[in-house]
């Protein structure tokens, strides 16, 4: 009984830190990885990590969202390399399960022919610009909370951006999309 | 009398590189920009139609990525019970 009443504070912040974190990390994996099933081993890992390792107070902060999408990324970047050195066999068996995502969840029909192209042109960019791209574009982070994430410095992050941005242009220019 | 700030301004004429971390900021117009580095980045832009040509198609990439990027109605917000729960095992393993 003592116990319990000891340990509610500690549910209530696991509660909160995961309640806070979940979803934006499953949108952010998700978009890295592509598939679902995937992206809920990667952000379950994070979690691990971050209650495994985290020794100052367990509330939502920038700290801890910071930490937290550094990790998700770390782990989402280890299973691609992973399934690339499997040479997408697992891409396909997921496919074959339905569990592979088209680009963009399916709506590539729904989509238009510069969407479709900027999507694959996207996929072509290293996985550090594609980061980048995904935080600043659909994530809206500042460049300073980019920097919080990756560790660059937020020039670095501006100038990546840049290239990774326009590397997209003139990709798209290159099949006549814009 | 211009502070220094103001005469700074007037006086140093960005060459395309320094410029190129704002570019992004300016383009999609995030508001990051402090209003300093926007007027050095739109004075240079009236002066070199590169960076404005750049600028351009950024413009246009971030709006085609924006338009692509909304998440479909079927992607969870919530973990499953059972990663759940292995989280929980764990998080209780270090603070029981």
């Amino acid at each position: 009984m003592a116990d319990n009443k000891q340990n509610a504070p500690k549910l209530a912040a696991f509660e909160t830190i995961v309640s806070e974190y979940e979803g934006v990390l499953l949108r952010y994996v998700i978009r890295i990885v592509q598939s679902h099933d995937t992206a809920q081993d990667v952000v379950q890992d994070s979690f691990i990590k971050l209650f495994k390792s985290w020794e100052g107070e367990l509330r939502p902060c920038p700290e801890i969202s910071s930490w937290l999408y550094r990790v998700a990324h770390n782990c989402a970047v280890d299973h691609l390399r992973k399934e690339t050195r499997l040479n997408i066999l697992h891409k396909r068996q997921a496919q074959e399960n339905e569990e592979y995502i088209q680009p963009w969840h399916g709506e590539a029909s729904s989509l238009s022919e510069s969407a479709e192209k900027a999507t694959i042109a996207l996929r072509k960019l290293s996985l550090r610009d594609q980061q980048l791209v995904i935080l600043k574009i659909y994530e809206e982070k500042s460049y300073k909370e980019i920097s919080d994430i990756t560790g660059l410095s937020v020039s670095n992050v501006g100038y990546i951006l840049h290239y990774a941005m326009k590397k997209l242009a003139d990709e798209l220019k290159k099949s006549s999309a814009i | 009398m211009k502070n220094r700030k103001e005469k700074q301004t007037e006086n140093i004429q960005p060459d395309c590189r320094a410029i190129k971390p704002w570019l992004l900021d300016y383009a999609c117009k995030t508001g990051e920009l402090v209003p300093d580095s926007l007027t050095l980045v739109k004075k240079h832009l009236a002066s070199c139609s590169n960076c404005s040509e750049t600028a351009g198609d950024i413009s246009i990439v971030a709006r085609i990525l924006r338009d692509i990027s909304r998440v479909p109605d079927d992607t969870p917000s919530h973990l499953s019970l059972e990663r759940r729960r292995n989280i929980l095992l764990s998080f209780k393993t270090k603070y029981n």
